[in-house]
């Protein structure tokens, strides 16, 4: 390195080491200072905001976001704004709505809007995201949330638009952006689905590339769309590569019950109540425990975070079904991005640990810990809310396995009354396989290549008269 | 052969191979609703019975299943044997279709208990009211299934299946009404495969309630469309019915255009109607259907096959007359030979089962009091055996007969005997010994009541039956019969012909042969056909006939008799010579009967009576009597008892004792009132010639005989007072004793018995005058008790008794005399006193007795004593006393006397009195009466031109 470059460097470190030593020291001596005054309180977070204490600076914020009675001023936006970048929405989704409202920054807005939502306020929601700027960092993200309301509402229109412009708008390569612009992607195949154009929908889906990490959500998704374009053989096919290994972590049992209807519209009724049966048995005594096991520790979000912990740590659960579970919330992108904050304020932890051992040191400790905690409370708690959500998939799938079984039942008697004779014939024949401009053929031959996850195709003819 | 066994064979491995039996269906089908129950009832569970769906499905599928079992279990149950099928316990048969029927039922009422707002409610009251249907609880049925219509939606499929069954209910329930609008209202709905079949039973709805135009159109409808084969095909069910609307609506021309686009002769479906209406007991209609028939179809072989079925409609309501017109109309069409051998064997039997019905109510009971109908089925009963003979020609001797006994049975007496007259001719002819037999029954049955036959018939019969039934056990009776029809005709020559006949057949049988003869010759003797009667009696003699020795007297008596009334004859004319010549000419004729000869004494007896011959009525009296049995005497009582006064008149006491006694004897066992008379009068004539032992022999006789007890008793009363007379004293006891007992006589018997007492006292015979003495006492008193009159010389007597005992108190009062001193007067004077009053006492035990003799003497002796004590005191002076003494002594007495005095004029007045009133004469009388006013009693005084007489007259 040449010498030059060296002295940039140094100064650059003593500049930072500077700048560093400068912001604990002005948030300490802030803190010492007497009084208990929101200046005092702005002055310590701006400080702790600047030296990347974000973790510890969390109740600071919660204390002066329930305390201020003004809105929030630049510094504190852009602080506020860095702070929920690096710690995630949801330890301030807890916060009331009027204290959140306290701040124009557009993230706050998405907190506020996402909270809308869930509460099935979608005006209001829109009337948030409404609010951020295009320049905003979150502004792909709120037009992806625009999106799904517009969706929700019907309004496929400004849906569309509104998917659209969290594409363009998300010129980001990082992994957030791209994940984001993935899922206004799907989003825009969603609509297609919703407003029944299923050969729209079918090709919006081939837009999305296998490498994304939504890409096995859009898999049974697209097996939905073969399946209302009644070509039951891809979607069959769609849903066979959930069998692919890579996909082992997957858990949806919409799958099955996806599976069953294909073969149910095929007339294959046997192979119908084969998957039931298959269902039934690998499920049912692993859902009864799950309930028990929901039931029992419902209200300890520890149990649950501890259950991952373990699972992390290569434990094997009670039973199989948790373990699996707990594997498909672990490749979650909303657990991992809980995880990855818990383990950013561990590190914090750690740093503020090898400060000199001040009042103020221990108050940002006590802090940090409790944000730790919260955040355990908060991975426990989103641990225990997938695993219900995974339960209640469950027990919506037994019924609709039962349905279809009847369903299946139910054809095969009326068969038997209009003394329809049994008919042998071959099983499966390339002619029943249907194909768009985009899918070409290729035979499979019992390997599961990552390429060609996806385009399988079954070829059974339908035995319905 | 071989060939016909591979094909079969490689047709069944076929079959097999590719198809699926039915049972096989069902239990796959059954194996896959268990499946969705199962999983059904998972998901309920789940929901903890919460969706009431699923509870909906679950039923549904137990209906299902139900439904299927019920299939199973119906066939199994019909493949049993009949008889094995009405042993088994039924429900046990169908326990597993009941428990799903059940169990669908249950989960239903659950839904409908506990999901009230529930949307699906409709389907749920559908499966109740289905179930109830299954059931045959039909008001449940109508219930659910009205309910299930209510709550579904108007164009829900539920809906309509709730309509149509609801319809079917009230179909199965008749109420056709009901159906009606409900069938209406679905089948405007819908329109599956079904809408064939429910449009059928709506047509048929229409047609029950007199919608006919509608049931047509609706059928025609049903038929268009069950040429498609997305209907069921009813095609031929209407064909079937539509029929019946057509014939039973008078539509005929139309149904035969209907049946003629189709191919089909409408009569026969006429005929088929009709029969099916019958067999649903619509017989009207059916009659209708059948007369239509009947007036279309050319064919005279199908004609009758109409025919018979109206016999048989008109035979099932019992309609005899259209079914005996119907008969007639199938035998016309018979007899022209267009009957084939199953319609004859039919009508045949229609003819013999209406014939014997009939036949039988003719004979029971229940139209006896009816006689109008009970006729009028005996007249229809014999055409039927009419038209039977007429077919049956080689059996016309068993309908006839059959007829006859019908005929017979309501008392067509004329009718049934020529229906049995011809049975039996027929029977001849057709050799059928059994209706010959009984053809022959049945005359004699009709001649034995009182018919109007004429005497021809019964003579017929009774020829006929001697002719064909010789050696029967009746035949004696029928020639007894046969012979007095003949008789009654007058034709006496086939009446001996028959005589001879039976005299032929039963030599030995004499009392028939006796009554015929004895008819026979009673026509002779009408005719006074001596010779004819003499002829009888020579062929009798000559063995031609045979007759008892009774019977020949009798013959003979009867040529006597014959004589006897020619000898009358002359007696009417007033000839007497004549007749008693021939009378005397009866009594010499060797061929005289005794009889006659009886008869000729008797009427002897009587001419010379009439003669005032006393020695020959006295002789042919006796004579006639001595013969004459005790009958025919009394018959002829009068004239013998006449005859025997005549005697007695004329003085020949002799003559007519004897005439008396024979009499008597004759008569004596026969009860009759002339013996007494006749006893009377002999008894007396004997007894007044003091013939008293003949007069004990009448007595006897009497008693004997049986003569009247009064009338005995007086004859025993005479006979003692005879005896009296004769002073045969032995024999006066006797009958004196035989009469104590007497109710009538007892009491005059006891002056008997004072005679015998006072006899018996003469000859000293204590013992027998003790005897007397008491008995006399003792009937005294009877008769006192029983308030007898008794005769004066017994009152008399027991007065004179009596009279004693006041003659002692007299004697006492006699000895007393008075005297003082004084208490020896007074007491004396008391004595006399009590001795009067003793004396009144005895006075009135004397009165009594009421004899008018003591009580006059009575009187005498109370008026004497009470006198002379009167006059004793009055005239009593008491010595060595002083005049004043005396004379208040004598003051003193005077009143006592005059009393005395007084009582003894009291006394006399009395004895006047009783003496006028109860004229009684007696010779103390005097005392009393001072009829010449001297005072001086005059005890008697007497004429001198009076003598006595005894009772025969003698002086």
């Amino acid at each position: 390195m040449m010498f030059l470059d060296k002295i940039k460097i140094i100064i650059c470190l003593l500049l930072v080491s500077n700048q560093v030593y400068s912001s604990w020291n002005r948030a300490q001596n802030l803190y010492n200072q007497r009084g208990n005054s929101m200046n005092k309180t702005r002055g310590i977070i701006l400080e702790l905001v600047s030296d990347k204490k974000y973790f510890s600076t969390v109740p600071y914020l919660k204390e002066y976001l329930t305390s201020t009675t003004r809105n929030l001023d630049s510094a504190m936006e852009r602080a506020l704004a860095d702070v929920i970048l690096e710690v995630g929405v949801k330890q301030f989704e807890i916060l009331p709505n009027r204290f959140l409202k306290r701040s124009n920054a557009g993230i706050l807005s998405y907190v506020l809007a996402k909270k809308y939502l869930n509460n099935g306020q979608l005006d209001k929601a829109l009337n948030q995201l409404g609010k951020i700027n295009r320049s905003e960092y979150i502004y792909p993200f709120s037009k992806n949330l625009e999106g799904t309301i517009h969706a929700l509402k019907g309004s496929n229109i400004a849906a569309n638009s509104a998917f659209q412009s969290c594409i363009s708008s998300s010129r980001s390569a990082s992994r957030k952006d791209l994940l984001n612009k993935d899922y206004c992607r799907l989003g825009l195949a969603r609509i297609a689905f919703q407003a029944k154009k299923f050969d729209d929908s079918d090709l919006l889906y081939l837009d999305i590339p296998k490498s994304s990490y939504v890409w096995p959500e859009v898999l049974f998704e697209e097996a939905w769309n073969s399946y209302y374009q009644k070509n039951y053989n891809r979607s069959l096919g769609k849903l066979v590569s959930y069998k692919a290994p890579v996909f082992d972590y997957i858990f949806n049992p919409e799958i099955e019950v996806l599976k069953a209807l294909s073969y149910l519209k095929l007339c294959l009724y046997q192979d119908a109540r084969e998957v039931h049966k298959d269902f039934y048995s690998t499920y049912y005594r692993d859902a009864v425990k799950l309930r028990r096991f929901i039931n029992k520790y419902k209200r300890s979000h520890k149990v649950f975070y501890t259950a991952m912990l373990n699972h992390e740590n290569n434990q094997s659960s009670s039973f199989s079904l948790l373990d699996t579970l707990l594997k498909n919330i672990e490749r979650e992108v909303v657990y991992r991005d809980l995880r990855k904050q818990l383990v950013f304020a561990a590190k914090e932890y750690e740093e503020l640990m090898k400060k000199p051992n001040t009042r103020f040191k221990r108050l940002m400790v006590q802090n940090i810990s409790d944000v730790i905690i919260t955040q355990k409370k908060i991975i426990g708690s989103y641990i225990r809310g997938q695993l219900i959500s995974f339960y209640a998939k469950l027990y919506k799938a037994f019924e609709g396995m039962s349905y279809i079984k009847l369903e299946s039942l139910k054809k095969e008697k009326e068969s038997l009354y209009n003394f329809d004779p049994e008919k042998k014939s071959k099983r499966g024949d390339i002619q029943y396989i249907e194909r768009n401009q985009k899918q070409y053929f290729w035979d499979f031959n019992g390997e599961f290549w990552a390429d060609e996850l996806g385009d399988y195709v079954f070829a059974l003819r339908s035995e319905c008269r | 052969m071989q060939m016909i066994k591979l094909i079969f064979f490689i047709f069944l491995i076929v079959g097999n191979v590719f198809g699926v039996t039915l049972d096989e269906r069902r239990e796959r089908i059954i194996q896959i609703i268990d499946q969705e129950l199962s999983e059904v009832k998972r998901i309920s569970d789940q929901k903890r019975g919460r969706d009431p769906n699923l509870l909906l499905r679950m039923a549904e599928l137990n209906l299902e299943k139900a439904r299927l079992w019920r299939d199973k279990e119906n066939k199994e149950f019909l493949n049993l044997p009949v008889k094995t099928r009405t042993k088994i316990n039924k429900s046990s048969y169908f326990k597993m279709s009941a428990k799903f029927f059940y169990q669908a039922n249950k989960i239903c009422l659950d839904i409908a208990r506990r999901f009230k707002r529930y949307g699906g409610l409709g389907d749920v009251y559908y499966i109740l009211g289905y179930n109830a249907k299954e059931t045959n609880n039909l008001k449940l049925a109508s219930k659910y299934l009205n309910l299930a219509s209510r709550k579904t939606k108007n164009n829900s499929t539920t809906k309509v299946k709730s309509q149509i069954s609801l319809a079917e209910v009230y179909y199965n329930q008749k109420e056709y009404k009901k159906a009606i609008p409900q069938y209406e209202s679905a089948l405007r709905k819908y329109k599956d495969k079904w809408y064939t079949k429910d449009s059928f039973n709506l047509a048929w709805c229409y047609y029950r309630v007199g919608r006919v135009s509608d049931a047509i159109r609706k059928m025609k409808e049903i038929h268009s469309l069950s040429g498609n084969k997305k209907y069921i095909d009813m095609a031929e069910d209407v064909e079937r019915d539509i029929g019946t609307f057509y014939a039973t609506s008078g539509r005929i021309s139309e149904g035969i255009k209907f049946y003629q686009k189709l191919n089909i002769e409408f009569t026969d479906k006429l005929l088929r109607i009709g029969v099916n209406l019958v067999s649903q007991g619509k017989f009207t209609d059916a009659e209708k259907v059948f007369n239509y028939a009947k007036k279309y179809e050319k064919d005279s072989s199908k004609k009758i096959d109409v025919l018979l079925e109206q016999l048989n409609l008109y035979s099932k309501y019992a309609n005899y007359n259209k079914h005996l017109s119907t008969s007639k109309q199938i035998y016309d069409l018979a007899a022209k030979k267009n009957i084939t051998k199953e319609q004859l064997t039919s009508f045949l039997y229609q003819i013999k089962k209406m014939s014997a019905t009939l036949q039988r109510q003719v004979i029971g009971k229940t139209y006896k009091r009816l006689k109008k109908t009970r006729f009028a089925k005996a007249r229809q009963a014999i055409q039927y055996f009419d038209i039977l003979a007429m077919i049956h020609k080689d059996k016309r001797s068993e309908y006839d007969f059959l007829k006859a006994e019908t005929a017979f049975v309501v008392g067509m007496t004329t009718l049934s005997f020529s229906y049995y007259k011809d049975a039996f001719e027929n029977s001849i002819k057709e050799n059928n010994n059994k209706f010959k037999v009984q053809s022959m029954e049945g005359m004699l049955a009709v001649l034995s009541k009182k018919s109007r036959l004429k005497s021809s018939d019964n003579i017929y019969v009774f020829e006929a039956y001697l002719k064909h039934f010789p050696k029967d056990k009746r035949t004696k009776s029928i020639y007894e019969r046969l012979f007095k029809n003949y008789l009654d005709r007058g034709d006496y020559k086939n009446a001996k012909n028959t005589l001879d006949r039976y005299a032929e057949s039963y030599p030995q049988d004499f009392k028939l042969q006796e009554a015929m003869i004895s008819n026979l010759m009673e026509i002779d003797r009408k005719k006074n056909d001596s010779a004819a009667i003499r002829g009888w009696v020579k062929a009798i003699d000559a063995k031609e006939y045979k007759v008892s020795g009774k019977y020949y007297q009798k013959l003979q008596e009867l040529l006597t008799s014959l004589q006897i009334k020619d000898v009358q004859k002359d007696l009417d004319r007033g000839n007497k010579k004549s007749a008693l010549v021939g009378y005397h000419n009866v009594l010499t004729d060797k061929f005289a009967t005794p009889r006659s000869k009886i008869n000729a004494s008797y009427n002897l007896a009587a001419l010379y009576y009439e003669l005032g011959d006393i020695q020959n009525s006295f002789k042919w009296s006796n004579e006639a009597m001595t013969k004459m049995d005790a009958k025919d005497v009394l018959n002829f009582s009068s004239s013998f008892v006449t005859i025997a006064n005549f005697m007695f008149t004329q003085f020949e006491y002799e003559k007519s004792e004897a005439l008396y006694s024979k009499y008597l004897q004759k008569i004596c066992s026969i009860n009759t009132s002339r013996k007494s008379t006749v006893f009377r009068n002999l008894f007396f004539i004997q007894l007044a010639k003091h013939k008293t032992t003949e007069a004990e022999k009448t007595l006897v006789l009497g008693q004997r005989c049986r003569v009247k007890k009064k009338v005995l008793e007086d004859a025993q009363y005479e006979l003692m007072r005879e005896y009296k007379a004769q002073k045969s004293w032995a024999r006066y006891e006797k009958y004196a004793q035989s009469l104590i007992n007497s109710g009538n006589y007892y009491p005059k018997v006891i002056e008997d018995l004072i005679n015998l007492e006072e006899i018996f006292d003469q000859y000293n015979n204590q013992t027998k005058k003790n005897y007397y003495s008491k008995l006399k006492e003792k009937l005294y008193y009877k008769a006192k008790k029983e308030k007898r009159s008794l005769p004066i010389s017994v009152l008399n007597h027991f007065a004179a008794q009596k009279l004693q005992f006041m003659k002692q108190a007299v004697y006492k009062l006699d000895l007393i005399k008075l005297s003082f001193p004084e208490e020896t007067f007074n007491s004396k004077l008391k004595q006399k006193l009590a001795l009067l009053e003793d004396l009144t006492k005895r006075a009135q035990d004397v009165h009594s007795t009421a004899s008018g003799q003591g009580i006059i003497q009575s009187y005498k002796h109370l008026y004497e004593e009470h006198l002379k004590l009167s006059n004793e005191i009055n005239n009593f002076s008491p010595t060595g006393k002083s005049k004043e003494y005396v004379a208040s002594f004598k003051q003193s007495m005077k009143e006592l006397a005059s009393q005395l005095a007084m009582a003894a004029k009291n006394f006399k007045n009395e004895a006047v009195r009783t003496s006028n009133k109860n004229k009684i004469l007696d010779k103390s009388n005097f005392i009393f009466m001072d009829g010449n006013k001297t005072g001086i009693p005059v005890e008697y005084s007497g004429f001198s031109n009076y003598f006595l007489m005894e009772r025969g007259g003698r002086r």
